[in-house]
């Protein structure tokens, strides 16, 4: 106990010194912890993306002739030449009102086009198809104007809704958006609605593209010649049922279908979720290590006082000998203090680490970063081990001082 | 020499060299001294004689090259640095011309520093330290740091340091060498009445008439006793 206060007080004693040997410590703290709250906002960023894409499940065909694909990527299954049969809506009722924990469903069809207004244009703009029930499932907010009504569907109108990026940029704001005809293909479309996307901004979503648009599934279909249920979803009440209740969609369409050439199956990915979660934590790892170097930098810098500090006490450890200290007892002095000194070092950086990242809370693009409780202690007690390592040399140093010598010592 | 009191330290053909290069220097050729229990010992000599190393092998700060030494009854040149530092701590107290106190540290702080080898709680630590420090007259000073104390004040918080263990025998090396005159016969005075309450007392000087408080004078030279003389009567 004694060893401790005396260790702080010799510490707070030469502030100016003591700060400069932990500024390598604290560099170090700070910089590892922040690589690791970012890299935890990273994954959690991830897990949360997913799970609002997890919640809506894909059911699509496969043929039985294309097995040997079973194990493509997500993004090899949209080039699946066999679609399989038409798909009914009243499967897709079906589905909901039998299978537990589904609540509703969807259907959609998508394009890529380019929208102009007059000379203005946005190109690749993501149009993607609806049927009725895709507005009471994806909760848009609707800036200005309306949804798409029961009407719209059964009188073919040529009307769209465009995001507010897409609006801003050919009309300057929402409002004036509303009632204007623009140009998509070869026809002109009367804007009805202008939405915002809350999922907007993450990768699925318009990437390299200059906005979004929304028509009827049954219109899109008749423009672009697709397929009016390009792709269906059935939402599930909670993203932890999805994977159970996934295979009881699939196979419930499947025998709906009555389909006997291929199956209806679904995507699970849980499995996309942690390769990209362990591929971020062995990326925060790896650069976190390389972080981790200057805290090995400022144990030197440790050892390099503690040596400095031990020559300057020569005549204390000289008294202290004297007066009936062994060298365990000298060692013990000078290992402690080494530790508060990267301790407190420690605990600086990790002040310095929340400070950073509540800056960077919400500067990067919805990451959030977080310091875990597990990160802070991990880091205080790996500041402490770096005292306790770099300290050895000096401490034992001082412990084998001849007291006479050192009794001596100008 | 004998008159029935018990033997506190006994020196038997002490030596002491060092090797410099190929040459040997011997600094004490062979001492043979004998300290009974409650004796005020003045060890003098030239500097270079030896009684510095005399001092330190006596305070087993050092270890003789050949020799035996009991220090109360304990054949001490047997013992390992961990046990000789016990023995320092419970045995020995010491006295520098220098002080020695630790400048961060007040004056109980710095009394208290033996107890805290010796393994005592701080409760108890602090009441023997502020009893010490009443004992040389400094308990409204505990609190101060040794900057905030005159020399005298400072040579007296190191005796009570010296003190607090309860040791047989306090060593006192040149104790007055950093005071001026009227000063170190204030800590004279205090030494002699620490002999008189039973304490023994050895101590390094090179002044005669700071030897004189002593009733046992040894003179030095060249690494051996030249002279041992006893005052029958004190002269006070």
């Amino acid at each position: 106990m004694e060893n401790w206060k005396f260790a702080l007080s010799s510490v707070l004693g030469h502030k100016m010194r003591s700060f400069l040997t932990m500024l390598g410590i604290i560099i170090g703290v700070a910089s590892v912890v922040v690589i690791m709250a970012l890299g935890q906002g990273m994954a959690a960023q991830v897990t949360s993306m997913f799970s609002a894409d997890r919640q809506d499940i894909q059911i699509y065909y496969v043929s039985k002739d294309s097995e040997d694909d079973q194990g493509a990527s997500l993004f090899g299954l949209l080039s699946s030449s066999d679609t399989g049969p038409k798909i009914q809506e009243e499967w897709l009722k079906e589905i909901v009102k039998t299978v537990p924990g589904t609540e509703s469903y969807y259907i959609t069809n998508s394009t890529t086009s380019t929208v102009s207004l007059d000379k203005k244009k946005a190109d690749n703009v993501n149009i993607t198809g609806v049927n009725s029930t895709y507005f009471d499932v994806k909760k848009f907010k609707i800036l200005a104007g309306r949804s798409f009504r029961a009407t719209d569907y059964t009188q073919f109108a040529r009307i769209i809704m465009l995001d507010t990026k897409l609006a801003q940029k050919l009309f300057g704001d929402n409002d004036s958006a509303l009632n204007r005809q623009v140009s998509v293909g070869s026809k002109s479309y009367l804007v009805v609605g202008v939405y915002e996307d809350p999922n907007a901004g993450s990768a699925f979503y318009g990437m390299g593209s200059e906005g979004n648009a929304i028509m009827t599934n049954t219109q899109l279909a008749a423009e672009f010649g697709t397929d009016e249920a390009g792709a269906v979803y059935i939402h599930v009440e909670d993203v932890k049922d999805s994977t159970a209740i996934s295979d009881q969609a699939a196979s419930e369409m499947t025998r709906l279908s009555g389909v006997k050439t291929g199956e209806y199956t679904t995507y699970d990915m849980s499995k996309d979720i942690e390769e990209i979660n362990s591929a971020y934590s062995i990326m925060t790892t790896v650069i976190g290590a390389i972080a981790g170097i200057s805290l090995l930098v400022g144990g030197i810098g440790v050892m390099n006082i503690m040596l400095v500090s031990v020559t300057e006490r020569t005549r204390e450890i000289g008294l202290r000998k004297a007066l009936g200290a062994t060298r365990r007892n000298i060692l013990t002095q000078f290992l402690i203090e080494s530790m508060v000194l990267t301790l407190l070092g420690g605990l600086i950086g990790l002040g310095l680490a929340f400070a950073v990242t509540a800056a960077l809370d919400g500067s990067i693009e919805s990451i959030k970063p977080a310091i875990s409780i597990k990160v802070a202690l991990g880091s205080l007690a790996f500041s402490a081990l770096i005292g306790m390592i770099f300290g050895i040399l000096p401490a034992s140093k001082a412990s084998k001082l001849d007291p006479i010598e050192a009794l001596r010592y100008e | 020499m004998t008159d029935g009191k018990k033997v506190l330290i006994q020196l038997d053909n002490i030596v002491k060299s060092y090797r410099n290069g190929d040459q040997e220097l011997q600094v004490l050729k062979g001492i043979d001294l004998t300290v009974e229990e409650g004796e005020f010992l003045a060890i003098m000599g030239p500097s270079g004689s030896g009684k510095s190393t005399l001092m330190n092998i006596i305070g087993l700060l050092d270890r003789p090259t050949s020799g035996d030494y009991y220090l109360n009854g304990t054949h001490v040149s047997e013992l390992n640095d961990k046990e000789l530092a016990k023995v320092r701590n419970q045995e020995i107290g010491f006295v520098f011309q220098q002080f020695f106190l630790l400048s961060k540290l007040s004056a109980w702080q710095n009394v208290e520093i033996p107890l805290i080898y010796a393994g005592l709680g701080v409760s108890k630590r602090r009441q023997l330290a502020q009893q010490f420090l009443e004992k040389v007259e400094l308990s409204e000073r505990m609190n101060h740091l040794p900057s905030e104390l005159s020399g005298g004040q400072k040579q007296r918080v190191a005796i009570a340091r010296a003190l607090v263990n309860n040791p047989f025998i306090i060593l006192a090396d040149e104790p007055t060498g950093a005071l001026d005159t009227k000063t170190g016969e204030q800590i004279m005075e205090l030494l002699t009445e620490l002999n008189r309450e039973g304490k023994t007392i050895i101590m390094v000087t090179h002044e005669p008439e700071i030897a004189d408080y002593a009733r046992r004078k040894i003179v030095i030279r060249d690494g051996e006793i030249t002279k041992d003389t006893t005052e029958s009567v004190r002269i006070e």
